[in-house]
């Protein structure tokens, strides 16, 4: 049976998380890690527009960062306290060569673990997990040189119509049937359970991950080469010219 | 008779696919500028602007053979887009005056 690494911690905020997440890749080593933002952010994908889909202004307002992640992907709002974000770095070779199959096995490990917490959750393509056809994890994917990342959110609460305020929406109408329509297709563990315990929505997810990937997961922190990379990748995800590049 | 100016733009969406959007500027009939956006996935990221200069110099004619010349060499992987929704949309923009 593999080892994997796994490293759970607290909140950092926007530029820091996505720079682990690309110091992770560079080196490859396999890691399931499992963090949370803070202050709230704003991701969105490497090839979004940013002014076509973020209202800055209301970001600036709810005090809510604004990333470009390097992978592809819709934007994602990440509640400081409302969700928790896995990454999961492996070698190409460990996963299925089709993207579409790579990333149905990592969303099937994250509903084995949401399944765990009582709910039915079931991978739903392209790259959600859902819970009685509402979407409660979404997740995106990039490759480089050899090593794949996949990262995601899994909903504990969710705020609909703060979600979609930081979102560019035309018209007050519109806004209102999007939310409408988006409260409808969204749920988080809070719905679905009533309760959040963040502890246990990690360890569950954790044993989703050791039983469908046939793994044990070990603790563990970021090695010094993966440190050492930060401070520059943390400036690149801060900079005006990554966020602003689309 | 076709434009041979402005600024162009297209949203497709496909069936079960992700949401690729063109954005282009014609200069004398030549495409001066193009921007591929969107939530679709590409890898490597890099691809997207590589295949954006592919572009950038060319006629509305001569797009498709472009695109399709594009990935039959380059080494792409995709999600929630194809190769034809490239050059659907860049179609689809050159109607589509901003």
């Amino acid at each position: 049976m593999n080892t994997w690494r796994c490293i759970v911690h607290g909140p950092a905020d926007a530029p820091a998380n996505m720079a682990i997440d690309e110091s992770l890749l560079v080196s490859g080593t396999p890691t399931l890690r499992l963090y949370t933002w803070h202050p709230s952010a704003l991701s969105i994908g490497y090839f979004q527009g940013i002014r076509e889909e973020v209202n800055l202004d209301a970001c600036e307002r709810h005090h809510v960062d604004v990333v470009r992640r390097i992978s592809g992907g819709g934007a994602v709002y990440h509640d400081r306290a409302g969700e928790i974000t896995y990454s999961l770095v492996l070698p190409e070779q460990e996963l299925p060569r089709d993207v579409q199959q790579s990333c149905e096995r990592i969303c099937t490990a994250l509903a084995s673990g949401l399944q765990q917490l009582g709910v039915d959750a079931r991978f739903s393509p392209l790259n959600d997990v859902v819970v009685n056809g509402q979407k409660i994890s979404g997740s995106a994917q990039t490759r480089r040189r050899g090593h794949v990342l996949q990262h995601g959110t899994v909903l504990l609460d969710v705020d609909v119509a703060l979600m979609f305020s930081l979102l560019r929406v035309s018209t007050t109408k519109i806004a209102d049937k999007a939310i409408t329509e988006a409260s409808a297709r969204v749920t988080s563990l809070r719905h679905l359970t009533g309760e959040i315990d963040r502890d246990n929505v990690i360890t569950a997810l954790q044993q989703g991950f050791a039983d469908v990937f046939d793994v044990t997961l070990q603790e563990g922190g970021l090695t010094d080469d993966e440190r050492e990379r930060l401070p520059e990748l943390r400036e690149k995800y801060a900079s005006q010219e990554w966020t602003f590049q689309r | 008779m076709p434009a041979r100016n402005g600024h162009f733009s297209a949203d497709l969406k496909p069936r079960r696919g992700k949401l690729l959007r063109c954005t282009l500027t014609l200069e004398d009939g030549v495409i001066a500028d193009l921007r591929f956006t969107g939530d679709f996935f590409m890898m490597p990221g890099a691809a997207v602007a590589t295949l954006e200069r592919h572009l950038a110099g060319r006629t509305p004619d001569d797009v498709a053979a472009a695109i399709d010349a594009f990935f039959s060499q380059a080494e792409v992987d995709m999600l929630g887009v194809t190769p034809k929704h490239f050059v659907e949309v860049v179609r689809m923009a050159i109607k589509n005056r901003k």
